[in-house]
């Protein structure tokens, strides 16, 4: 058991492996008082791998078979020590899940329930890469492979010690005091970047690959179905109601463009950061 | 009586409607549907619980301008198509 603090909230985890607390290492607190704890119970592991069975272009159509398979007959072990034993009761024969996927499925698993419950303090995730330029929070949001990871290499390299990122793959979005900010956590992609610190959260950009660059801004009615599919959409009508608060104060606060993105058409960061501040006026 | 299954829900994001699936209906329905104001009101109708007939009463009421055949031809294609997320009962 270890604990968080994301967003400004104090979290519980109640972890039955190492790694989601090393991949949390930055953002724990000596203990205190949890506005709520979190625990991967077997079911939500084993539903979180039959999800991933169903859409993972990483495993061939043998290897998730057998993991099928292999699901029907074992079961996530409690802790280590429990799959340890489980090997040597067995002699020495390996189970066909390893370790280290029940422990990925459970990093994946705690994030999905603290960001459920993060719905109960004006916040949700956003699949999208941030990066704060003197401060101010700019979200590249897109499909897997659009370029969002390299638009913060990019916009790095051109901004320098101007820049932070704050999280490369799903930060937190909070509404405080009327403010959007943009919140660092520990799931930050592939290249694990991230920054333990929030941000508000000024301009939002779609980002599409194209044969050339161009910046325009997006009118209300073009945000709803863009931002939709970037969203973890909650499990009950309430929270969903409150998503949309949410999603309606962003559209109504934040500017958000359209960025056709091609570094062989000279895509300059400054260039296009230049246009968006005069466009509004940060 | 027709009316639509619980767990969709209707939101108004930005300028858009959308019925979005949560629970066990996102399991069976994956995205979300978008709708247009009339088909937003007629939803709205459905969530209450309504029959077809009242449907093209209210239809008609709203839309002054539009004829009785088109409005009734109109509902029954919106009521085919969100069949997936309505349920009829006696």
């Amino acid at each position: 058991m270890f604990f968080i603090r994301l967003a400004g909230v104090p979290i519980g985890v109640d972890n039955r492996y190492a790694p989601v607390g090393w991949l949390c290492r930055n953002y724990q607190i000596e203990s205190g008082d949890p506005a709520f704890t979190v625990r991967a119970s077997d079911k939500m592991l084993i539903d979180e791998l039959r999800g991933i069975l169903s859409w993972s272009r990483d495993l061939t159509a043998a290897e998730a078979e057998e993991l099928k398979k292999a699901l029907q007959v074992e079961k996530p072990p409690s802790d280590e020590q429990e799959y340890r034993e489980k090997i040597i009761s067995c002699g020495g024969k390996k189970p066909v899940i390893p370790l280290e996927t029940w422990s990925y499925l459970e990093e994946l698993n705690v994030y999905r329930q603290i960001c459920r419950k993060l719905i109960n303090f004006d916040a949700f995730v956003l699949h999208a890469a941030v990066i704060a330029i003197n401060g101010a929070g700019i979200a590249f949001v897109g499909k897997h492979g659009a370029g969002k990871s390299t638009r913060l290499r990019l916009w790095e390299d051109a901004f320098g010690k101007s820049a932070a990122v704050i999280n490369g793959d799903k930060p937190v979005i909070r509404l405080l005091d009327g403010t959007l900010y943009a919140c660092g956590t520990p799931w930050n992609g592939k290249e694990n970047r991230d920054s333990n610190c929030m941000v508000p959260l000024k301009v939002l950009c779609f980002v599409e690959r194209s044969t050339r660059v161009e910046i325009r801004r997006l009118q209300t009615e073009e945000i709803s179905h863009r931002i939709f599919d970037h969203l973890l959409i909650p499990d009950n009508a309430a929270d969903l109601k409150r998503l949309a608060g949410l999603i309606n104060t962003l559209i109504g606060q934040i500017p958000c463009y359209l960025l056709k993105c091609c570094i062989e058409d000279g895509e300059d960061p400054l260039k296009i950061w230049n246009r968006i501040r005069q466009d509004i006026n940060i | 009586m027709i009316k639509t299954k619980k767990n969709y829900i209707l939101q108004k994001i930005g300028e858009e409607y959308m019925v979005i699936p949560v629970g066990t209906a996102a399991e069976q329905f994956r995205g979300m549907l978008t709708l247009n104001e009339s088909a937003a009101f007629y939803w709205r109708e459905l969530e209450k619980g309504t029959t077809f007939d009242s449907l093209a009463v209210l239809a008609m009421e709203r839309f002054e301008d539009a004829d009785e055949e088109t409005v009734k031809k109109d509902i029954m294609e919106f009521l085919k198509d969100i069949s997936f997320a309505t349920e009829t009962t006696p």
